[in-house]
């Protein structure tokens, strides 16, 4: 088992025992969850200023849905997230920049608008994108995502054991990153809920989180309404914050450091309490029985 | 030396009821048709009962076992065959457990040469029960696993054609690239059929076509020419 140790991103430290929010804003028409809200820069602001305002540490921008659908090409990714990007660098200094793209050319050209760490939900599937990471001192999330082309679905998807499979693959991206240059402080693992898995094996890795805790690469979960709250629970998209929830605590109380989430306010709460569970945060307001 | 009958079910594994949960009657009608054609297999009593499915090409055992699909249930006995030839292996236990069975592996990029290849040296290997295990495409609508192709549609009519009328030439005549690319996991195994079925099919019947999922499941039965009817 490998101690956790702060990570540093942008202008921010984030130690152990501090869990961060990384605020979903999708600069897309048809995001599984959003469906268009922020598609258009000035609605993105302004969610921006609301989710920092709600206690985000991280801001993750994306311009590309993760599902399969309408082929969007680097250049118009890039359209969809560059102005977001330099518009929240530019009202929100210290907010950390996250760009969730499988692409090394778009990791290029948001870093130099002022991201400070690419979210590689792809796992990898362009290797030039650590690279990008290393070039330009900005982190990088390494994800389990089964192998699978990005933008595609799950078909039968088999493991021996899943979370040994998750564990090798985002620790050998891990260790792959820092070789490249990027900073170890900088590096974190995701398992990619859904990505390359059925219900059950995203519910198993949540409930063996701790095992790729112990790797002491900060581990972050992507949870947020996702498929497998659905089927556990048999409810749509919108019915899906309360599953949500309860498997972020879990997730926290194992260790999970940053949570990738739609509902920020009740995200924050959620893993404030766990941390105080945990013995990692103080009360915010100590007077019951102590007046 | 021949075979006696075969069966055409899907290799889908939420029709295992412990796999899909809360949702295990929801598909009670494809259940139902597949328990119906492997139930009709069985009954012909042949010497040999063959289960093909996509694989690495050869004679494979072991029993189901769903651990790697996260649920830690298992057949009896040694061994854990890939995903499809497991779905044969639940379907025997589930009508016939004690009924010997043998497991034929083909390559899901076989071409359709070495597919038919592979059903007549196993229909000369005495009389034969075919259970072929695959599905049509996994990519007949938007939510489908593969997405939406516009060709998964007429090449799932292709392979319902042939499998309501019993027309092999059909089934040989599928296209192995396309197949690839349009999700489609069955068209080795149904080609395995065919040369089985060389000899002629007497009767056919189409129990189930239809993709509720996206993806395109058919449940058919086969009795060839001169084979004794079940």
């Amino acid at each position: 088992v490998t101690a956790q140790s702060p990570l540093r991103l942008g202008r921010r430290v984030f130690v152990p025992g501090e869990p961060v929010v990384m605020a979903i804003v999708n600069r897309t028409p048809d995001s599984f969850f959003d469906r268009g809200r922020t598609y258009g820069l000035d609605a993105a602001l302004d969610r921006v200023d609301q989710v920092v305002e709600e206690g985000a540490g991280i801001i993750d921008i994306g311009g590309v849905k993760a599902a399969p659908g309408e082929e969007v090409g680097p250049a118009e990714e890039v359209r969809r997230v560059v102005d977001l990007v330099e518009g929240v660098r530019e009202r929100h200094p210290d907010v950390v920049i996250s760009v969730d793209t499988y692409r090394a050319a778009v990791g290029d050209v948001v870093c130099r608008a002022g991201a400070d760490l690419l979210n590689d939900a792809w796992g990898g599937w362009e290797p030039e994108l650590a690279e990008v990471a290393a070039r330009h001192d900005v982190g990088i999330v390494c994800t389990h995502a089964g192998r699978l082309p990005p933008r595609t679905r799950p078909h039968r998807v088999t493991y021996d054991d899943v979370v040994a499979d998750v564990v090798s693959t985002v620790a050998g991206l891990a260790d792959r990153a820092v070789s490249l240059g990027v900073r170890r402080d900088a590096v974190l693992i995701d398992p990619g809920h859904d990505f390359g898995k059925n219900s059950r094996h995203s519910i198993e890795v949540t409930r063996r989180l701790g095992e790729l805790v112990d790797t002491g690469w900060p581990v972050l979960v992507a949870l947020s309404r996702k498929d497998f709250v659905g089927e556990v629970l048999d409810l749509g998209t919108d019915e899906r914050l309360e599953g949500t929830l309860a498997a972020t605590a879990v997730s926290a109380f194992l260790g999970a450091r940053v949570f990738r989430a739609h509902d920020v306010a009740a995200t924050s709460r959620v893993v404030r309490m766990v941390a105080a569970v945990r013995g990692e945060a103080d009360l915010a307001v100590g007077r019951r029985g102590l007046a | 030396m021949t075979l006696v009958a075969a069966a055409v079910v899907p290799a889908a594994p939420l029709l295992v009821p412990e796999l899909a949960g809360g949702s295990a009657d929801v598909d009670a009608e494809l259940r139902a048709c597949a328990r119906e054609a492997v139930t009709s297999l069985v009954a012909t009593g042949a010497d040999l009962l063959v289960v093909a499915a996509d694989d690495r090409t050869g004679p494979r055992s072991g029993t189901w076992d769903w651990a790697p699909l996260g649920v830690g249930r298992r057949g009896a006995g040694e061994g854990r065959l890939p995903l499809a030839l497991a779905m044969g292996a639940w379907w025997l236990d589930e009508v016939a457990p004690d009924r010997p069975r043998a497991f034929l592996g083909v390559d899901a990029g076989a071409d359709a040469r070495v597919c038919r290849e592979l059903g007549v040296t196993a229909a000369g290997q005495g009389d034969l029960a075919l259970l072929a295990v695959g599905d049509g495409s996994a990519r007949r609508s938007e939510k489908a696993p593969g997405y939406y192709d516009p060709r998964a549609e007429p090449y799932d009519d292709q392979v319902e054609r042939a499998l309501r009328s019993g027309d092999t030439r059909q089934l040989l005549e599928l296209d192995a690239p396309l197949a690839a690319e349009l999700l489609v996991q069955g068209r080795a195994p149904w080609q395995v059929l065919a040369g089985a079925a060389g000899g002629g099919v007497g009767s056919a019947q189409l129990l189930y076509a239809a993709a509720p999922y996206g993806v395109c499941y058919f449940v058919a039965t086969w009795q060839p020419t001169g084979a004794p009817r079940a």
